[in-house]
């Protein structure tokens, strides 16, 4: 019974955080109030296509917002988290330490 | 989607200490606070300062003016400096917004830091109470410490409060000679450290 509430608990994660790329661009942004893609490459040590396919695909679901502008003439775009971002990530944070905690107890 | 150029994952707590050590990795920071700390240490020796001198109330609040408009001025420096050298390097990153309980407590603490400044000139002998100023320090730079993500350099800071002090102690210095002293170690401490933190994001990111 425990181990059916474990997997079901597992499936309930959101997958669209779950991702290890993912996860750690939410990480890094939920540090900050914003921060550009420079500074998200160098940190996150992705490459630049995945990093860029990531964030697409966050900002699509509402967790990422983009703004673009201009930096002594040079284009620059910044991300921040949204509301809806920081929620999911805090909430899959719970979720998984929840998850390792029922865990934990039954071994 | 995973590459071998990508580096190995790095678990949640590291990569939150990663994005708060970096904001101290271009030096800026330490040579902002070195400059901070010599302009405010020749505010109690220059002649041409003598009207900030003196233990009269007027006169604390304006070096208390004083000391915040050069805050302002070293902040946009600072952040031009960035703006054409740093971000266009290692990325643009801005510090979260404190929540307001946060500020509400800063705040209380900074006056009480200044409530205690001018006390002590009143109240206490002057080596006693540039001990206790060097006391109060030290733990503002631990606080500092393990904000920035723990590294050796800013614990090193955080002694030297507590050192100067004490050699203040036993020299029976007054709290303005005390604080010079103090404020200007502090000060070339940072510069330096800060410029060599400088000189090797320099050589990282050419």
């Amino acid at each position: 019974m425990k181990d059916k509430k474990i997997i079901k608990d597992i499936i309930a994660l959101e997958r669209l955080v779950h991702e290890p790329s993912r996860l750690a661009i939410l990480t890094i942004l939920s540090g900050v109030k914003e921060a550009d893609f420079t500074f998200l490459l160098r940190i996150s040590g992705l490459t630049r296509g995945n990093l860029s396919v990531h964030l697409s695909k966050l900002e699509e679901a509402g967790y990422v917002n983009v703004k673009k502008r201009f930096i002594n003439k040079v284009p620059n775009t910044v991300y921040n988290l949204t509301k809806e971002g920081r929620k999911a990530f805090t909430g899959y944070l719970t979720n998984m330490e929840e998850i390792i905690k029922g865990k934990k107890k039954e071994t | 989607m995973s590459s071998a150029k990508e580096k190995k994952a790095e678990n949640i707590g590291d990569l939150k200490k990663k994005v708060h050590k970096d904001w101290y990795e271009d030096g800026m920071f330490e040579i902002g606070f070195g400059m901070l700390y010599l302009i405010v240490g020749l505010m109690f020796i220059s002649p041409g300062m003598k009207f900030l001198h003196g233990p009269r109330l007027s006169m604390v609040f304006l070096r208390l003016v004083v000391v915040l408009a050069i805050v302002g001025g070293i902040f946009w420096l600072i952040r031009k400096f960035k703006e054409r050298v740093v971000w266009n390097r290692a990325g643009y990153s801005a510090r979260r917004d404190y929540n307001p309980k946060t500020v509400l407590i800063l705040t209380v603490v900074i006056f009480l830091f200044f409530g205690f400044y001018v006390l002590s000139f009143r109240l206490l002998p002057s080596g006693i109470s540039t001990f206790s100023l060097g006391f109060m320090m030290f733990f503002v730079f631990v606080a500092q410490y393990i904000q920035a993500g723990k590294p050796i350099r800013f614990l090193v800071f955080s002694l030297i409060p507590l050192l100067v002090a004490g050699v203040n102690y036993f020299l029976g210095s007054t709290l303005d000679d005390g604080l010079f002293l103090m404020i200007y170690i502090l000060g070339c401490t940072f510069l330096i450290s800060g410029v060599i933190v400088y000189v090797n994001f320099r050589r990282k990111m050419p």
